[in-house]
């Protein structure tokens, strides 16, 4: 009884996430307001959906993969985030004329020698 | 009709409505965003369908698709950004 109302709270709680990231992504105004909602709200949505089936069928043969699948998507999420939001940024051109040296060390040398002048 | 199916609907109207970003976005990296999302609901989907089912080859496709989807992400980033491939 308490396992069903607590696997119910879960998958309801990721039904709502999961629909705040993509209202987030629809009317939000801007990419990095876009990533905000579907990186935080899209990975907790999955994750709560995830654990409330787990919670609801128990410890069978099936329940391993589930752990792996939540594990990996836990671990995933946040890098295709930070990857999308660096390539978006690096895109924009802001920085062209700032040192940000990570983006392409083959051209350091140059921003140094712009940044000299 | 049971709990999973209901779940399974309410995410495929969810999906429906963040692929609006995956159509009409206005650059390339909005559409990645809104493609990562509807990725994540196809996974949560399929695992549904193996559990409602009962069939533990379902599981094996979600696990798949999540591995494909975070490599095809990543690849398209690298594309894009320009410079060298890693």
């Amino acid at each position: 009884m308490i396992v069903n109302v607590i696997s119910l709270l879960l998958i309801s709680l990721g039904c709502v996430m999961m629909f705040t990231a993509a209202l987030g992504l629809l009317r939000f105004s801007d990419i990095y307001m876009r990533l905000h909602a579907s990186g935080k709200a899209g990975t907790g949505g999955t994750i709560a959906i995830l654990a409330g089936i787990l919670i609801r069928i128990g410890l069978t043969q099936i329940s391993g993969k589930i752990i792996l699948v939540m594990v990996f998507i836990l671990f995933t999420g946040p890098i295709i985030s930070h990857s999308i939001g660096r390539a978006a940024h690096v895109h924009s051109g802001a920085t062209d004329n700032v040192p940000f040296h990570d983006v392409n060390p083959d051209e350091d040398d140059e921003r140094g020698d712009e940044d000299d002048n | 009709m049971s709990l999973y199916t209901a779940v399974s609907i309410i995410l495929v109207f969810i999906a429906l409505l963040a692929s609006y970003r995956l159509f009409v976005g206005p650059s390339v990296y909005d559409r990645l965003v809104s493609l990562n999302v509807v990725g994540v609901i196809i996974t949560i989907i399929l695992i549904l369908i193996s559990v409602e089912t009962d069939l533990g080859l379902y599981l094996d496709i979600a696990l798949s698709f999540v591995m494909l989807d975070f490599v095809g992400t990543i690849a398209l980033v690298k594309y894009l950004e320009g410079g060298e491939f890693v």
